[in-house]
């Protein structure tokens, strides 16, 4: 395989010319975060079978003057990189991070959500079609985040067509919760063991329940992540 | 050419028309000697004409012309595969403002080898003043689906088949009519009811609401059912409605993740003087639908004009009979789903 900084950058990101390895190859552009970083590691996993996300910040402004503060910015990398970890674990990288935001007075209706506000927000945005929109918003009202079980491949389909996720959650638990929802779009559905990546759902209320150990997948659920839509060829 | 305009045989008034340093507040009336001279310009004009003049030249000439002779000038620009498409797009223009065959066959002997934005100009012309002997050569003209040019294309054979009086070239009639699929609606059970306002709970915005008189349909594939307040559950929901602004119902649709029905707008309602004002909007405050009910014979018609920004299109008339019953008449224009949007990317070198 290739380790190449340049030529990973180049092949599997389309980014060329003067880089950085911490913005162009990990996608991290808000800074430093507490995490070890493993640069063979990380090109050993995008380059292989992957997946790429669109990353939305709801309601954020230029210069953190809307309602995202860089504190909260740098969460959502810590919760991709503990992602990228948990998603190791099946052998599924996660390559490619487009930023996208929606400004303050756009995301006036979506800064809190419940289950149908996370619906309206997927129907009236959507990033780029190779990568799946999550969408970071402050605050989720029914729960921590909503997904679409198996999410359709066509982002004009209809339904959910995005993970909205609610910022406000520890580091780790924000990463958890991404992989988690991310998982749900992937086809993943609730698990039956609380440290299974996707908990359970206990009263069969469509949430399903989570904690700091959630990080566990099986061979079966990494196949089913594998055969989604969403995973992309090696490159 | 450009030197045209300013040769002595140009009659003077039409060279101060003509003049780039000038603004053009009116199109003078010229005589016959004057419309030659102009004609004579604008058919001699080539690929070195100054657009300005020419472009005025034109609109003078259509002011005051509207002859073979001219319609032949005019075709002549639009033709000319030197002249610039601006140029001939202007023309085009001004064929479509000259009606008859002869503008007519003007357009369409450059209809098939313009070039795409070209086209586009003729069509338009074509469907201010295209005579049926159009009708074939617009239909055949080939185009990408779901282009602008597709879509002109379907538009101009619309507008010259409806001003034939013949019928609209199968299909072609979705540029101007919109095909609309009908959402079969009906009366939902009382126990069905009960059991989604039990489920909106603490999302029913503090609303009683009856199982009475409920209605459901499915929308992309989503069950919706409609709850009405419980001042409206019998024969005086008129009257209710007449008597003050209220939360008149809610309409539900079921989450399938969430395994439950959740509130997917808040139906608000005013009384005016003739009728009754509704807005339908999401949890979030995004006004949805807007209209009213309107007293007629038969108790009240409703209509309401969907404004919400994403979403497939939904055309909702309905009545509130005199016994209180509602009825909903839905359709849907699925292919006119209005786009998403992409938000703003990030600068990544300094986010």
């Amino acid at each position: 395989m290739d380790l190449s900084i340049r030529d990973t950058c180049a092949d599997c990101l389309n980014e060329t010319g003067s880089l950085s390895v911490r913005r162009d190859l990990f996608g991290y552009i808000y800074g430093n975060i507490d995490r070890e970083l493993s640069v063979r590691d990380h090109i050993e996993r995008i380059r292989g079978r992957s997946i790429n996300i669109c990353v939305f910040l709801v309601g954020h402004e230029p210069g953190f003057n809307g309602s995202f503060t860089q504190a909260q910015a740098l969460r959502i990398q810590h919760a991709i990189d503990l992602m990228r970890e948990i998603y190791a674990q099946a052998d599924l990288g996660v390559r490619r991070i487009y930023w996208r935001y929606i400004n303050e007075t756009d995301a006036a209706p979506y800064l809190a959500v419940d289950s149908g506000g996370a619906t309206d927000l997927t129907n009236a945005y959507s990033g780029p079609n190779d990568g799946i929109d999550v969408f970071w918003v402050q605050d989720v009202t029914d729960a921590g985040g909503w997904s679409n079980s198996s999410g359709p491949c066509n982002k004009d389909a209809k339904g959910r067509t995005g993970a909205v996720l609610q910022v406000g959650n520890s580091d780790d638990f924000a990463g958890i919760l991404l992989a988690h929802e991310v998982g749900h779009y992937l086809t993943l559905r609730h698990a039956d063991t609380i440290t299974n990546l996707m908990g359970v759902d206990s009263n069969n209320d469509g949430i399903g329940e989570l904690d700091n150990n959630s990080r566990d997948l099986t061979q079966s659920q990494a196949d089913d992540m594998h055969d989604s839509c969403w995973a992309r060829p090696p490159c | 050419m450009a030197n045209d305009v300013k040769e002595p045989r140009m009659p003077n008034r039409i060279s101060r028309y003509l003049a780039p340093d000038r603004t053009l507040f009116g199109l003078p009336r010229l005589d016959s000697a004057e419309i030659d001279s102009l004609r004579r310009f604008v058919q001699q004009a080539g690929r070195h004409a100054p657009a300005l003049e020419l472009g005025r030249a034109m609109r003078m000439l259509v002011a005051n012309d509207r002859s073979d002779a001219s319609v032949a000038a005019l075709a002549r620009v639009l033709g000319d595969a030197d002249t610039t498409a601006s140029l001939r797009a202007q023309a085009a223009a001004n064929l479509g403002r000259i009606a008859g065959p002869a503008a007519t066959k003007g357009l369409l002997a450059a209809l098939p080898d313009a070039p795409a934005r070209t086209q586009i100009a003729i069509l338009t012309a074509l469907a201010r003043v295209g005579t049926q002997d159009a009708l074939a050569a617009v239909t055949r003209l080939t185009a990408p689906p779901g282009t602008r040019l597709a879509d002109m294309r379907d538009f101009a054979a619309t507008l010259i088949a409806v001003r034939a009086g013949i019928d609209i070239p199968k299909g072609a009639q979705n540029a101007v009519l919109p095909k609309t699929t009908a959402i079969k609606t009906r009366a939902e059970t009382a126990k069905t009811a009960r059991s989604v306002i039990t489920a909106l709970a603490d999302a029913g915005f503090d609303t009683a609401l009856t199982p009475e008189r409920a209605l459901s349909y499915t929308c992309e594939d989503t069950k919706h059912v409609v709850l009405f307040a419980e001042p409206l559950a019998g024969a005086r929901a008129a009257a209710a409605l007449q008597r003050h602004s209220m939360i008149a119902g809610i309409v539900a649709c079921e989450d399938r993740a969430a395994h439950r029905f959740v509130a997917r707008y808040i139906i608000v309602t005013q009384p005016e003087r003739a009728g009754v004002r509704v807005s339908l909007v999401t949890p979030n405050g995004a006004v949805a639908f807007v209209g009213g009910l309107t007293p007629d014979e038969d108790g009240q018609a409703l209509r309401l004009s969907d404004i919400a920004a994403t979403g497939t299109p939904l055309d909702v008339t309905g009545r509130l009979h005199k016994d209180g019953a509602f009825a909903l008449d839905l359709r849907t224009l699925t292919d006119r789903k209005r786009p998403k949007r992409t938000g703003e990317a990030v600068d990544r070198s300094n986010p």
